[in-house]
């Protein structure tokens, strides 16, 4: 096919831009790799950080950032899963209920991150928190009513809901309606049917939905800031009510807060190209299996 | 230029389209096996076969449209008024000007119906609003739903009937003045109301048009058409005046087709 | 039973808008609140003792404290629309160049790359902003401040592209291949075909990714905490100052204020209009869609 002068135009135009993006992209990883990579050691990895923050591992922060991801994970996902079945199979189409829930998880998707930091603070900590201590603790000081990994982990389970719904209801849509239909024809119920024979069938599926809400999670700051996330702990947290270290608040906070920025750099990108290669190899995995799930369903 | 080539192009000819030895190929499937048709001027020439014959791919080859399919190949002579389109130096958006194009399922774009009229027009480049005013009712008159539309010209061509659309995008093609129009089986979409309504059209049509008309119903082309060719396989069984075709067959294979013995 | 679950979304919205204004709303009715800051003073410019003129500071540690929310949205603002100014265009030509003239090889490779820049989280962003964006425009251009609305805005935009071109791409790709026949069967060039058929038809979609993107914009921390200056400074036109947005105006003033004190109610005054703002949006959002929906399939 012929093009002119207007085409070459438009796909020089469209092409620039997309090599604009790929530059960035690749100027970022580039210097995450070549400023962080020769950080990286098995004692940067293992131990903890000194004193000034700057020396040392940052083994805290990743025990951190895998202890409450992996808590938000075993609250949230139950309920994700749950709502998403509720909407597939159970709930009509155009059911008001439905509805209003589809809208409010769409609406969930949108809340701004550090909205879901204030509702962390406003209702797990001072609220359910505050209410436990009154009713629990008889001492003075706060021991639920405080900044931990329980409430941490509970306010990202409520943030990456969305992204498991979505997700697992996309799955279960793809399993082929004969398959329930069969099963129902042998009797049995629609709990029985979605227990036994769709969850099964939309197993990969939903697994990459969790994949992407644990990478989604991992990644988030602003909810954590004023819920757990702590600058600096010399011990590791053993208890859910315990404060955490975690790899993008140490980012962030070595970034902003850090007296000599300068001496912060090597464990600055050292730090970010761990939190970058955890949240890239959940994405990697999230996608091959994606892409095998798919494959399945093609006949 | 080849010899060849030179003796087509000088020869004179009543002929608005000239197909020689055509073939087009998907990949290595020979789809259109050399195939030797003239297509008069003012007249509409029907192409009947059975489905996967390759009636289709040699119309979509006429205005070059099989350009836009991957691996697709086309090979031989096809003239109009005796220039070959497929020749290095010609642009196929020209060879689409003058030879228009109605699609099977009627594709409206999701614009007001003027605007899906005035299309044509606007993208070559005409800019009066008078000239485009002018022309899409002329179109819309010529392709019998100016009475239907005049007062929604407007609205959305998505809100008009199935019948209503395709005569939009007969009006559509009919507006950038085309030499030839061809059609892929514009009413197996339609109920038999709006199938007559196009039927009709293109008897009228045919006063100024050069016609090409895919269709499988034999009693359609039977209605419409003045001359038929009739495909089986990739290849072109027969030709000739549509009287003749149905009811002196002169090959085997036709008389089959034509009494319903396969098809 | 399954419907309880369902329920959860419901609920965590409400929740999230009811504690989050919990601890904004005693202001209305506090007699400390209403001596340290009145809810005129919040809204509307006023002369302070010092100053010669009627002003919108945000200034919570002077003397007295101000508390004049303006500079702050004006800050979200500025930095949101210059995000979008530079990701809707390059956004929407990505899709573009990828959906209608790329060969299916490059696309295999590009999509899953520009995906890749979805899953940076924006910590990483920010901190890409914060490094490496602020140097080299400080080199190229020679800014005042070195983090200031601009650099912001280019580490808003790598977030919000992905989510624009995503979903442009997905309403490219969804436009019927027979429209594009009939244009070109029409006589058109492929660049007539992208710009008067396929984007117009893709349009519903575009725009339903253009009000997520700014959504997103709006809502982002962690990047504008890092990148923008921070400095609450109520200045409209000029893209080189610094400025401070609501999202990290809450991230960073939060963890210095005690519980229940003028400053902190205000906070949660703007996390709720924050809740608000980006509430509304998604109504628009979807307002925009089926409106547009409407007027492009039937009357």
């Amino acid at each position: 096919m012929k093009y002119t002068r207007k085409d070459w135009l438009l796909v020089g135009v469209a092409g620039i831009s997309v090599g604009v993006i790929l530059l960035i992209l690749a100027v970022l990883l580039g210097q995450v790799v070549f400023n962080g990579a020769p950080v990286i050691s098995m004692e940067f990895l293992t131990e903890s950080p000194g004193a000034d923050m700057v020396s040392g591992g940052i083994w805290p922060a990743i025990y951190g950032t895998v202890y409450v991801t992996l808590l938000m994970t075993l609250a949230g996902v139950p309920v994700g899963i749950a709502t998403a079945v509720y909407l597939s199979e159970y709930a009509s189409a155009s059911s008001r209920l439905a509805r209003l829930v589809r809208l409010a998880v769409n609406n969930l998707a949108g809340v701004p991150s550090i909205v879901f930091g204030l509702f962390g603070l406003g209702f797990f900590i001072i609220f359910v928190g505050g209410g436990m201590d009154a009713l629990l603790n008889d001492g003075p000081t706060p021991v639920w009513g405080k900044p931990s990994i329980l409430w941490a982990s509970l306010t990202l389970a409520v943030l990456t809901l969305p992204v498991v719904i979505v997700t697992t209801e996309e799955a279960l849509k793809r399993v082929p309606r004969e398959l329930r239909d069969a099963s129902l024809a042998l009797g049995a119920t629609r709990f029985q049917t979605v227990y036994k024979v769709v969850l099964p069938n939309a197993k990969s599926g939903i697994l990459t939905g969790v994949i992407l809400a644990v990478s989604r999670g991992a990644g988030e700051v602003a909810p954590i800031i004023f819920c757990g996330a702590a600058n600096f702990l010399p011990y590791l947290p053993t208890d859910p009510r315990d404060m955490f270290m975690h790899l993008g608040y140490h980012v962030y906070a070595l970034a902003t807060q850090s007296p000599n920025v300068d001496a912060a750099r090597p464990t600055l990108f050292g730090t970010v190209l761990v939190l970058l290669t955890l949240t890239f190899s959940l994405n990697l995995l999230a996608v091959i299996l994606r892409a095998r799930s798919r494959a399945a369903f093609r006949l | 230029m080849s010899e060849s080539e030179a003796a087509i192009a000088e020869v004179p000819s009543s002929a608005k389209m000239e197909t020689r030895n055509v073939s087009v190929f998907y990949g290595s499937n020979h789809a259109v096996r050399n195939v030797d048709l003239d297509i008069p001027d003012r007249s509409v020439t029907a192409l009947i076969g059975p489905s996967g014959c390759g009636k289709s791919s040699y119309l979509r080859a006429l205005n070059r449209m099989n350009d836009t399919i991957d691996g697709c190949r086309v090979e031989g002579h096809i003239l109009l008024d005796g220039q070959n389109i497929y020749s290095r130096g010609i642009d196929p958006v020209e060879v689409r000007r003058r030879v228009g194009m109605v699609f099977q399922k009627s594709n409206p774009f999701p614009k007001s119906v003027f605007d899906n009229v005035a299309f044509g027009l606007r993208i070559g480049g005409e800019t009066d609003k008078d000239v485009i005013a002018q022309r899409v009712e002329e179109s819309l008159k010529g392709a019998a739903l100016w009475d239907e539309v005049k007062d929604r010209l407007q609205s959305s061509a998505l809100g008009l009937s199935g019948g209503q659309q395709q005569r939009v995008c007969i009006a559509r093609c009919l507006a950038v003045w085309p030499e030839v129009i061809l059609m892929d089986e514009p009413a197996s979409a339609l109920d038999p109301i709006a199938t007559a309504k196009i039927e009709e059209l293109i008897r009228e049509l045919r006063e100024r048009y050069c016609i090409v008309i895919v269709t499988h119903s034999m009693q359609q082309a039977a209605r419409v058409s003045d001359s038929t060719a009739f495909f089986y396989m990739g290849e072109l069984v027969e030709q000739g005046k549509t009287e003749e075709i149905f009811t002196r067959p002169t090959k085997k294979r036709t008389e089959e087709y034509i009494s319903g013995r396969f098809g | 039973m399954i419907a309880v679950f369902a329920l959860a979304a419901i609920v965590a919205i409400v929740l999230i808008f009811v504690f989050i204004a919990r601890q904004a709303i005693p202001m209305f009715w506090e007699t400390d609140f209403a001596q340290e800051a009145s809810l005129r003073d919040l809204f509307f410019a006023k002369q302070w003792p010092g100053y010669d003129h009627p002003v919108f500071v945000w200034q919570p540690v002077g003397e007295p404290e101000k508390f004049n929310v303006v500079p702050l949205f004006v800050g979200s603002l500025k930095v949101t629309l210059l995000a979008m100014f530079m990701s809707v265009p390059l956004g929407i030509a990505c899709a573009i160049f990828l959906a209608l003239y790329a060969p299916r090889a490059v696309r295999e490779v590009v999509k899953p790359a520009i995906e890749l820049l979805a899953g940076v989280p924006s910590v990483v962003l920010g901190f890409f902003a914060l490094m490496v964006i602020a140097s080299w425009a400080q080199a190229t251009f020679g800014f005042h401040f070195r983090l200031n609305a601009f650099v912001a805005a280019i580490g808003l935009a790598l977030a919000v592209v992905p989510v624009i071109f995503t979903i442009a791409e997905d309403a490219i790709q969804s436009v019927p291949q027979t429209l594009q026949e009939a244009a070109l069967a029409l006589g058109a060039r492929k660049y007539q075909v992208a710009l008067r058929v396929v984007l117009p038809a893709a349009l519903p979609g575009i725009a339903a990714g253009v009000v997520l993107g700014f959504g997103r914009a709006v809502g982002e921390t962690m990047i504008v905490l890092m990148a923008s200056g921070n400095a609450a400074v109520m200045e409209l036109f000029d893209f080189t100052s610094s400025v401070r947005t609501v999202t990290a105006t809450i991230a960073a003033e939060l963890g210095e204020v005690a519980q229940g004190d003028a400053h902190w109610r205000v906070l949660f005054l703007l996390g709720v209009m924050l809740f608000a703002v980006t509430f509304v949006l998604n109504l628009i959002g979807d307002l925009i869609i089926q409106r547009l929906h409407k007027k492009l399939t039937a009357s």
